[in-house]
């Protein structure tokens, strides 16, 4: 049963980096059963909160406080008190996701007991195969225990992550403290997400939760909390319009004589065992064509098994400005195609300046003063490590295109991103496109604001087809 | 011909210890340490020291080396891996200088440390502290490999931000625990060797001494039975061939070098090879 007296209250919490004021003075009540939604740009704090809350870094002033009973517990002077009651999820596990499924749950769930002398493959089979059923329904199908996490969609891992946070020994925890939950799902999984979160808040467990996308609203909040810089992210906005979005048709016009940026005839791409049928895509320059399909459904194995990047295999015919080849591996090399790849925990040591120049490197030019304008909006002079994850996605896109390359392939370029930095996207995105004529092949579970091609991988004969949607 | 294998198998046994030692650290614990070395040489000249000048000296020693083994378990964290191996190598040098310039210690010479209790070259009871010692570290990385505790280690390894996902399981109170129990089974094996030989010399300390000990190290990775198989066969080769074909044991550790390096660079090459047809 569920205990629902109890308060936990956060009493002005203040972190600073340096000289920027994250947030100060923060006073926040979190009470069972209740959602609290975390708003602002990306790099407001939001993130810094959630890790203090949960333990994980300090907070430079302000204490949280569990009430429950008439008594009052500082969680800052037990954290293994807090470790217990508020759970957090990141919004990128990393290294996480070489371990296998099973192992995966059991370290996400908090069943790891880090003294005990016993066989770790007796714990953890034992405990997947207690939550394998819970897990199997939040996943919606068959759970391999020993294949390794990576093998599955950035969209299932985290489906897999949150719904293993919740299922450990100590079930459940007073508070969930969830990063960006809906990043990298499709719509199905966004779907499968809130509702596992609102089950969860139906238990009696809080909710704090820092996500862009609107359709976290269906968790219905108490409380909003607003972080600095005072931006309003309640609802999606709509995208600024851009002048530029309005000529895409001309460019396509005008280049449409041309030979293809990248032409595929019969390929079949993808990791071993899931592999993705192309029977025609052509793409010339300054064109967009978009690939969705559902989380798993082999997109990212897709751009990779064109890349040639192992594992994944690719057979049938590959032309990169008209030379047939049998993937673009060469023309990834040489600068003319850049891919922006959805795990952005890349240079997390070193400068966003540097990492502009490192991009900038395979390019014959310097770098373009727009790439230059963007990245400076991060902070030139910050750590990668300090960006917050949607400034890393802002900075992720200007890596690929500060080469100026002739096609990029961008995947997820808007998992994690808030809406002021999704106009800055698309319009990085548009520039390239109509200044260079940068082609652009883009993974995305949502439509973009601009002229583009839409594909979709739907099974069809039992394996998966890349098909022409509208 | 007993009492050959019985000194085969000693020496054998305690290099494989330290062997198993630094797999510890560095393979499982992922802490760059590559001077395991001196670790073995300062249980050595404590335990020289002690018996030449009584326990008094042998309990400063033992409290001197508790000190370093803190000092370089504090450093883990706070030193990039880089200066934290240069830091561990630059130690070495320390080491062999401090004790060469010491007329106490004996100089560039060394110093005897025979005992009368276990009495030098004579392997039989050696055995006795030399098997145990071995079968203790590799049950330690058996141990690690199959227990939670294990899974505990692999966690202490990773990223931050992984971390953050999983808990506020207290990975550095292991991490320092298994960094003790392998500096602990290096100083055994250190103590062990200077009592069996019946003198140390400055050489201990040398970087000449590490590598053979890194190699081997990394070679053997994170299992205990393929870490113990290579550190065995690694120091028995040069007397198992110098008992059977009668050359020196100094030609045939050349030789044994000559080998492994040719082992390496074959593996090396095939395993460029094989990236090269996946990709």
């Amino acid at each position: 049963m569920v205990d629902t007296d109890w308060v936990i209250s956060v009493h002005k919490a203040s972190k600073r980096f340096g000289a920027d004021v994250l947030f100060e003075s923060l006073d926040l009540e979190i009470k069972p059963g209740k959602a609290i939604r975390l708003c602002g740009p990306n790099g407001a704090g939001k993130t810094q909160f959630l890790l203090g809350l949960a333990g994980l870094v300090p907070f430079d002033e302000g204490e949280v406080v569990l009430h429950q009973d008439g008594t009052r517990k500082s969680f800052s002077s037990d954290p293994y008190l807090r470790d217990r009651d508020i759970r957090y999820i990141p919004d990128s596990l990393g290294e996480l996701t070489f371990r296998s499924v099973a192992e995966f749950a059991f370290l996400l769930s908090r069943s790891l007991r880090p003294f005990h002398l016993g066989s770790r493959a007796d714990a953890v089979t034992q405990f997947f195969e207690r939550v394998r059923p819970h897990l199997e329904q939040v996943f919606g199908g068959t759970l391999c225990a020993e294949a390794p996490v990576a093998a599955l969609s950035f969209g299932q891992q985290r489906c897999l992550a949150i719904a293993a946070a919740v299922a450990g020994p100590a079930l459940p925890p007073r508070a969930l403290v969830v990063d960006e939950p809906l990043t990298g799902l499709d719509a199905s999984g966004v779907e499968e997400i809130v509702e596992l979160l609102s089950e969860v808040k139906r238990q009696g467990v809080a909710l704090l939760v820092a996500e862009h996308r609107p359709q976290i609203e269906k968790l219905d909040f108490a409380e909003t909390v607003q972080f600095p810089y005072h931006r309003d992210c309640t609802e999606e906005a709509p995208p600024r319009s851009h002048p530029a979005w309005e000529g895409g048709d001309a460019v396509k016009a005008g280049r449409a004589e041309t030979a293809p940026l990248l032409a595929l005839d019969s390929v079949r791409a993808g990791y071993p065992g899931a592999t993705v049928q192309c029977d025609e895509l052509r793409l010339g320059p300054g064109e967009i064509a978009v690939i969705t399909g559902d989380n798993g459904a082999g997109k990212t194995g897709l751009l990779k098994g064109l890349l040639g990047l192992p594992p994944t295999t690719i057979t049938g015919r590959v032309e990169f400005e008209g030379v047939a080849v049998p993937n673009l591996a060469a023309a990834l090399k040489s600068g003319k195609i850049r891919y922006m790849r959805q795990n952005r925990s890349s240079f997390l040591g070193l400068r966003v300046a540097d990492v502009v120049k490192i991009a900038a490197w395979a390019g014959e030019s310097p770098v373009p003063l727009k790439v230059l304008e963007v990245a400076r909006r991060t902070g030139l002079r910050k750590r990668v490590e300090q960006l917050s994850a949607g400034n890393r996605a802002l900075l992720a896109l200007v890596q690929a295109l500060a080469g100026r390359p002739r096609l990029a392939l961008l995947d997820e370029p808007t998992a994690n991103v808030d809406p002021a930095n999704r106009v800055e996207i698309f319009s990085l995105i548009e520039h390239a496109r109509q200044e260079w004529g940068t082609g652009f092949l883009v993974v995305e579970h949502t439509r973009l604001p601009l002229p583009a091609r839409y594909y979709r991988i739907e099974r069809n004969h039992g394996y998966p087809r890349l098909l022409p949607c509208g | 011909m007993n009492a050959q294998w019985a000194d085969i198998g000693v020496r054998t046994l305690l290099d494989s210890s330290l062997v198993l030692a630094q797999v510890l650290i560095l393979n499982r614990l992922g802490i760059p340490f590559a001077a395991i070395t001196l670790f073995a040489g300062l249980a050595a000249y404590g335990v020289a020291t002690a018996l030449h000048f009584g326990p008094l000296l042998f309990i400063l020693a033992v409290a001197l080396s508790v000190l370093l083994v803190v000092v370089f378990t504090a450093l883990v964290r706070a030193l990039p891996q880089d200066s934290y191996l240069l830091l561990t190598l630059a130690m070495l040098g320390v080491g062999g200088a401090l004790v060469s310039a010491s007329a106490t210690l004996g100089g560039q010479l060394g110093m005897s440390s025979t005992s009368s209790v276990l009495r030098a070259q004579e392997p039989g009871p050696f055995l006795w502290c030399a098997v145990p010692l071995f079968l203790l570290a590799f049950g330690l990385i058996w141990l690690l490999e199959r227990s939670q505790f294990g899974l505990a280690v692999e966690v202490a390894r990773m990223a931050r931000q992984e971390k953050q996902a999983i808990s506020l399981i207290p990975l550095w109170p292991i991490t320092a625990l298994v960094f003790f129990i392998a500096s602990g089974l290096a100083f055994s094996s250190g103590a062990f060797q200077a009592l069996y030989t019946g003198r140390v010399d400055p050489n201990v300390f040398r970087i000449e001494n590490a590598i053979p000990l890194l190699v081997a190290t990394l070679a053997g990775g994170r299992s205990p039975w393929r870490a113990s198989a290579i550190a065995l066969t690694f120091f028995i080769f040069p007397d198992l061939f110098s008992l059977l074909v009668g050359y020196q044991r100094n030609a045939m550790a050349q030789v044994r070098e000559i080998i492994w390096s040719v082992a390496i660079i074959i593996l090396a090459e095939k395993q460029l090879a094989g990236a090269r047809i996946v990709r």
